[in-house]
């Protein structure tokens, strides 16, 4: 891990500093890391809102059986652009911010190394998520397929179906961009001493994590861009009539979408990694192993796909194997999950916001793990697949898991990025409301799973009604939960007690060794790593 | 704007060598991505 | 537990009022339903030999998990509790490795691993295995009803959602659906098949994925159009067994049920051959 002397302090006074441009101008032509950062942050503020409203639809659609609000029809709209938007427009984004803000800042650079191109991946995204969720306005409504995509269903959508392909082109795009930026400043823009295993656990994470979008974005692109010339130019990738195989957009898109998972997962992993040695008082526990199990995960990855498919009928040694590799991903998530708890042990805990969003994140992530080793056992699976099993399990790993570990990273350097302490009072009432609510949502859904329902079904048989009811009323408190949330970083951007360079209880990181805020500019001359 | 200062992450090397090897690293990570992308399609026409 | 006999329909559930919608999650927080029934919160054991070692596989592996869970959560727990700054805690700030420590977190858990694997290896080959059947249903997913075809008998029938539900789930139908008796789960023609006999099914589809589910029988598998998958079962018990389509299919997806009716060997004899008349009839002319 890194020890940096604390010479960044002065900063700030250098002839070649200038400010920011003023007005909009500013956030539209910006290069600089922080502001591209902060674009990316509240861009997926605005669209966890949006995705969140679909969810909402969903939820009060589902109160009750019976359908009283929405048609069969706009319900699968919402479901899946609910997903698409919360993967593509809010959680990726996100960690693209932090990884902006931080990983300059972590690895002693003045600012990402392509700064242009950074600019570039952050604008294309609010038009990439405009198109898509236009596409609920165009003739036949938007894409109701899901969002896996699968064909044929996905090319019986109406005229949004070229705008959604072209949407997810962009979206890939500039995630693209956005991991070649990352790869390239890690490995380039290190300052002198920071060799690469002396880098905090973030940018690990984000290491991997660009790799993995680089190896599973081109796929995906690859997936809808033959979708597109089966729909409109006449090929039969996928359909059986002219000689093609549905299957196998399956296995593309799942070759694509398990990589996705861990994309998602892995910078809250980082996340969680800086926050709890902090609020411990002690360095990282089994950092080495930390670093190995992530690259061994993010290996992983790429060998269990059809464990999403095991339902379409593959051969028993297909089976046989995802099944095995399946599980086999337990293992170094399991040394993740025990090196956080041994960093803890022994420590000396004090429990503000963003520790306690990490806590949170390792008792309830790890609950999303069990279900997932649940999963892995393929007879069992056959019961469990495309149930509301499902959907608890991958809403225990991303909600309490990549989305807590987006809003304890938030806590923990908002007073970084603002220059102000934020209301501590009011952040640990958004963490127990989030933590409460998160629970009432989803616990009940794996009850309504394994005693039967569907998923993907806006309406239901009676005796799933009493769990639907109870999951609803959790929705809609964890929504408005998150309201406060915002309204905590408006308060923390206008004021507040002033924050302090350290900011915690001496914690370890070239980011607590510059002034808070930020100064536009940071780490022009490279600081002296021991 | 002018691109923002660089730091030589290997003592020694100047400005000028880690600019063209932050470009080069960077064409060749793009360049992976669009054979991956040209490949997977290649890969299922021959399959299907 | 017990599985409510699905010949005999469930008591109607009472109208839920929002004292008890509120009242719901805190009785969900003291661990305790409103009211506990288990087949609402756990996997049926189901009617088929399958179904039953399903449900076995998934209680081993749910009850691995609560194991590992217990000792995991309770070492957090302890480590909140004990290592508190404000009880005095210092950090000892030696400790960051340990690669005893490693070793025993990663080799636990292979073992457990394997032997989780040599549970459901066997498992799996026996599901798979469809030979011996001794008779063949074809099953054809439409959007949004089920053809069956009794292979070499020359009966086919469609099944698609029963008529009062149909009407009930309108938007906004002005019907309660705790009203009309298995809403949602009910078809205007069932699948018959005789008890105590291995059926082995082949499933394909004729215009989008779909996905035959009976949860009772654990029987889930994805019908695609231009392939025929198969899989097995075999019913000992005669019964009427519901499940739904599994795999999104379009705006009716929820609404086109499964239900299987199981009758003994002589009783389903005589169905078919009542099939097969007007059918015999219909051709000669």
């Amino acid at each position: 891990m890194s020890t940096a002397t604390t010479h960044g302090h002065a900063h700030d006074h250098h002839d070649d500093h200038h400010g920011p441009a003023k007005g909009l101008m500013r956030w539209v032509t910006t290069t600089n890391h922080k502001d591209i950062g902060t674009l990316y942050l509240v861009f997926a503020l605005v669209m966890l809102f949006v995705g969140g409203a679909m969810a909402l639809i969903i939820r009060l659609e589902l109160f009750q059986p019976g359908l009283q609000f929405v048609n069969p029809d706009f319900f699968n709209q919402m479901t899946t652009m609910h997903a698409l938007i919360m993967v593509f427009g809010m959680i990726m984004p996100a960690f693209v911010g932090f990884a902006n803000w931080m990983i300059p800042m972590m690895i002693g650079a003045p600012d990402m190394a392509l700064p242009r191109l950074n600019n570039w991946s952050f604008w294309i995204l609010p038009f990439a998520s405009g198109i898509l969720v236009s596409t609920l306005f165009m003739d036949g409504g938007g894409p109701a397929g899901g969002w896996t995509l699968y064909p044929p269903l996905v090319l019986q959508t109406g005229n949004a179906f070229p705008f959604a392909i072209f949407a997810v082109h962009l979206l890939g795009m500039s995630s693209i961009m956005g991991a070649i930026n990352i790869i390239v400043t890690i490995m380039n823009m290190r300052a002198p001493g920071m060799t690469l295993l002396k880098m905090p656990l973030f940018v690990w994470t984000w290491l991997i994590t660009a790799y993995l979008l680089i190896g599973a974005m081109p796929v995906l692109a690859g997936g809808v861009t033959m979708l597109l010339t089966d729909q409109f130019f006449g090929t039969s990738f996928f359909s059986a009539a002219g000689g093609g195989d549905p299957v196998l957009f399956q296995h593309i898109f799942w070759f694509f979408g398990h990589p996705e998972v861990y994309i998602i997962i892995l910078p809250a992993f980082g996340i969680v990694s800086q926050i709890i040695p902090t609020f411990s008082r002690k360095p990282l526990f089994g950092y080495d192993s930390m670093v190995y199990a992530t690259a061994s995960i993010g290996f992983l990855s790429y060998i269990v796909w059809a464990h999403h498919m095991f339902t379409v009928g593959m051969p028993l040694a297909g089976m046989m194997f995802f099944m095995l590799s399946t599980m086999l991903i337990a293992i170094p998530t399991g040394v993740k999950v025990f090196n956080w708890l041994s960093t803890m042990w022994r420590g000396s805990l004090t429990f503000e916001t963003p520790m306690l969003f990490a806590i949170g994140f390792l008792f309830l992530f790890t609950i999303g793990g069990f279900s997932g080793l649940m999963l892995a056992i393929t007879p069992a699976d056959f019961q469990y697949h495309d149930t509301y099993f499902v959907v608890a399990h991958f809403h225990y790993v991303l909600v309490p898991g990549a989305l807590f570990g987006a809003l304890g990273g938030a806590y923990y350097w908002l007073p970084k990025w603002t220059g102000h302490m934020y209301d501590e009072t009011l952040g640990k009432v958004h963490f127990w409301m989030s933590a409460i609510f998160v629970n009432v949502t989803f616990f009940p859904q794996h009850f309504l799973g394994l005693a039967g329902m569907p998923r993907r079904i806006p309406d239901y048989a009676t005796q799933f009604a009493d769990w639907n009811m109870v999951s609803s009323i959790g929705a809609f408190g964890f929504g408005f939960a998150q309201l406060l949330f915002v309204y905590v970083v408006i308060k923390c951007v206008r004021g507040g007690k002033p924050a302090t360079a350290e900011v915690w209880d001496n914690p370890e990181g070239l980011e607590w060794t510059v002034p808070s805020p930020a100064p536009y500019h940071t780490f022009d001359e490279a600081p002296v790593i021991k | 704007m002018a691109a923002a200062p660089r730091n030589p992450s290997r003592p020694g090397d100047d400005d000028a060598v880690v600019a063209r090897r932050i470009r080069r690293t960077a064409w060749l990570l793009g360049l992976l991505a669009v054979v991956f992308y040209v490949g997977f399609i290649a890969a299922t026409a021959l399959r299907s | 537990m017990p599985h409510p006999n699905p010949t005999t329909p469930s008591p109607a559930p009472r109208r839920a009022t929002l004292a008890s919608a509120l009242a719901l999650p805190a009785l969900l927080l003291a661990g305790l339903p409103a009211r506990a029934d288990w087949s609402l919160l756990n996997m049926p054991v189901g009617v088929t030999p399958v179904s039953r070692e399903v449900y076995d596989l998934h209680m081993l592996i749910l009850w691995i998990c609560t194991i590992i869970a217990v000792a995991t959560f309770g070492a957090m727990a302890y480590a909140l509790v004990a290592f508190r700054k404000s009880k005095g805690a210092v950090a000892d700030t030696n400790m960051t490795h340990s690669t005893a420590a490693e070793i025993i977190w990663t080799v636990i858990p292979v073992v457990i691993l394997v032997f989780m694997a040599f549970q459901a290896a066997p498992a799996l080959i026996r599901i798979e295995d469809t030979r011996n059947s001794e008779m063949t249903i074809k099953i054809t997913g439409y959007q949004w009803k089920w053809e069956y075809e009794y292979l070499n008998e020359g009966v086919s029938l469609f099944s698609s959602l029963a008529a009062d539900s149909n009407a009930a789930r309108r938007k906004n139908a002005g019907i309660d659906p705790r009203s009309v008796e298995n809403y949602l789960l009910e078809v205007d023609e069932p699948l018959v098949v005789p008890a105590g006999v291995k059926i082995r099914y082949l499933i394909t589809a004729n215009d989008v994925l779909h996905a035959w589910w009976v949860p009772d029988f654990a029987v889930k598998r994805d019908a695609i159009p231009g392939y025929v998958n198969e899989g097995w079962f075999q019913v000992d018990e005669p019964g009427i067994y519901r499940g739904q389509c599994a795999e999104l299919c379009g705006k009716d997806h929820g609404f086109m049920p499964v239900v299987v009716k199981v009758v003994p060997k002589a009783e389903f004899d005589a169905w078919l051959a009542a099939r097969k008349a007007p059918a015999a009839v219909a051709a000669a002319n």
